[in-house]
């Protein structure tokens, strides 16, 4: 979902940089061609989403960056303890991050925090982002469940 | 002094949870969490329960955020180029422009790093596309592995620095500085690098000519396809540089438009029926920008957390002032932090040392700088906090750089490492030394010559 997302913003990009192009041309003949008003809006509420369904593949895959100096000589036993308790915590912040998430929507729609340009609703695109957040607690454990049962 | 202290304990606590292989990302966010509910003990100015309430927003605010959306769409423009095999078609036009040169592949190598450099934006990522294209060629033509293989490892840093860069994007977030101005900025030291590499190869095989056996000519219409499958790339890459470089685009437009070109290639190729992009690759591009940009995300957001513990510690500032009231020379202190940098970068990805690190950094050098409304001729560097910014910038993005290359943790050595299994770390090490070499030299020149830097932003 977060690529075909990507693919939106790129799509929405592409109408807008037509639209400046056409407008440098109309210009020499006195006419104007406007871009995509709200733009900007509609890709930061759109990439918002996507970076948020990224989240819960990137822990699926390990994808997090970790420094493997030290612990590379560390025996097997305690670097798999330490992984363990890292996604463990990953989890528990996760949940936590959804959960707050949720009260932070929940004052968006009630203070109806709207977009500058286009008033669209920012509370209904945090819904997406809320339950991204939970699947990547769900990651966490199903990768914690993976790494137990090896 | 106690909040300056819990910041220094704090600052401490991180650089050991990353070295006990912490993911990066939680361990700064649990740096600022925990570091934040101490200072609540410590200071009963600073309350712990407001603090927690800003979670509501603040992932959200992190992500979805205009200046960061440029950073998916760069990491998807890098993983789709390689999918559509642009990275490929580059380094073979390359090895054939060079193939009568000695040493050509190696040279091909580091052009077409360059090249992939700009549209990668991470050295890792680079390191690793170009070892899958272009180690096989280097083993065919029975290249010396330490030469071969350091070659590889000195072209991926290029990555980092060859405009546009995610890293340069982030830089100039962190200093809220103009990210254009930073890539404009970026140009002409990476522009140096590439020479400066493909000078080291050049002495490097007129001393000894064993490492790179004579390379056979190719068929002419071998060579043909190679060119005609070069200027695509020319053309796509070249538009993205030169249109963020003369301003017509902004990073987001610029890297969305990137996107779209190298998807409407890959497609009309695949569906001629050679290597492009279907489903498959496209699938595969998408897979690797989630794992790659939900990575650089949790980094983004954590760096804000651990940030708003460190600004409640106080300690940036009681560095910076330490460091104006010491008395040491204003470079003297510039070549210590360039040096710290340098040991982080052996074993710290450079994003989360970027936003870990230049905050510390950034206000000590504005501060010997003679603060942020110092004019040119009054300011001990010789320029203005704006110009510093972008000197400093690519300063530390060079050094960082070489961090990645340093004996004996640099990051891209064991990139490479994993692609040639064989070659032993040592040997590796050995063909990365010259290009090491030439690395101070060029951080010598930026320092001496901050010109090389302010040149372009202020040509452009």
């Amino acid at each position: 979902m977060g690529g075909l997302l990507l693919i939106a913003v790129v799509l929405i990009t592409m109408v807008n940089v037509a639209g400046f192009s056409a407008n440098a041309g109309a210009r020499l003949f006195g006419a104007t061609v406007p871009g995509l008003p709200g733009y900007e809006d509609a890709v930061t509420l759109l990439i918002g989403v996507a970076g948020l369904c990224m989240f819960p593949y990137c822990q699926l895959t390990g994808g997090h960056a970790a420094v493997d100096v030290l612990m590379r000589m560390a025996p097997e036993r305690i670097q798999r303890g330490m992984h363990v308790g890292s996604t463990v915590l990953v989890a528990a912040i996760a949940f936590a991050l959804a959960v707050m998430m949720v009260y932070g929507l929940q004052e968006a729609r009630s203070d109806r925090t709207v977009t500058a340009v286009l008033d669209w609703p920012v509370w209904v695109f945090m819904i997406p982002g809320a339950i991204s957040c939970a699947l990547w607690s769900v990651a966490a454990l199903l990768s914690i469940g993976v790494e137990m049962s090896e | 002094m106690e909040r300056e202290l819990v910041g220094l304990i704090g600052l401490l606590g991180l650089f050991v949870l990353i070295l006990l292989r912490i993911p990066v990302a939680l361990a700064m966010l649990a740096t600022g969490v925990v570091g934040s509910w101490v200072l609540s003990l410590v200071s009963p100015v600073v309350k712990f329960g407001p603090y927690l309430l800003q979670f509501k927003s603040a992932l959200w605010n992190s992500v979805a955020n205009y200046d960061l959306s440029v950073v998916p769409l760069f990491v998807l423009m890098g993983f789709l180029a390689a999918e559509a095999g642009l990275s490929r078609d580059l380094f073979q036009g390359m090895s054939v422009l060079t193939r009568r040169l000695k040493g050509g592949i190696a040279m091909a190598t580091i052009t077409a790093c360059a090249g992939f450099g700009a549209v990668s934006g991470s050295s890792i990522a680079t390191a690793s596309t170009m070892s899958r294209v272009s180690l096989p060629e280097f083993k065919r033509f029975r290249y010396d592995d330490g030469f071969a293989t350091g070659v590889l490892a000195a072209g991926g840093t290029l990555g980092i620095l060859i405009p546009p860069s995610v890293a340069l994007v982030i830089y100039a977030i962190v200093v809220e500085g103009s990210i254009i101005e930073m890539f404009q900025a970026a140009i002409l030291p990476g522009l140096i690098a590439v020479a400066f590499f493909l000078f080291v190869i050049w002495l490097r095989l007129r001393l000894n000519p064993a490492l790179a056996p004579e390379t056979p000519n190719i068929a002419p219409r071998e060579r043909r396809e190679a060119l005609r499958r070069l200027i695509p790339v020319v053309v796509i890459f070249g538009s993205i540089i030169l249109g963020l470089g003369i301003g017509l685009f902004t990073p987001t437009p610029a890297a969305a438009v990137g996107v779209f070109m190298i998807l409407v290639y890959g497609i009309a190729r695949g569906m001629r029926g050679g290597e492009g992009v279907g489903w498959a690759q496209l699938h595969a591009a998408f897979l690797s920008t989630a794992r790659t940009a939900g990575m650089i995300y949790f980094i983004l957001f954590s760096a804000d957390i651990l940030k708003g513990f460190f600004a409640r510690s106080g300690l940036p500032i009681a560095l910076s002032d330490w460091a104006a009231g010491s008395g040491l020379d204003p470079y003297t202190i510039l070549i210590a932090m360039l040096v710290i940098l340098i040991v982080l970068g052996c074993f710290m990805e450079s994003l989360s040392m970027i936003l870990v690190i230049v905050p510390f950094f950034w206000p000590v050098l504005i501060d010997l700088n003679g603060g942020d409304y110092a004019t040119a001729s009054s300011a001990a560097f010789g320029m203005d906090s704006e110009d510093l910014k972008i000197w400093f910038g690519i300063l530390a993005l060079v050094v960082v750089e070489l961090g990645l290359i340093t004996p004996p943790v640099g990051l891209n050595v064991f990139v490479i490492k994993s692609f040639t299994p064989e070659t032993s770390i040592t040997t590796i090490f050995r063909g990365v030394l010259p290009f090491f070499g030439i690395e101070l030299v060029r951080i010598a020149l930026i320092l001496a010559f901050p010109a090389l830097c302010l040149f372009m932003p202020g040509l452009l």
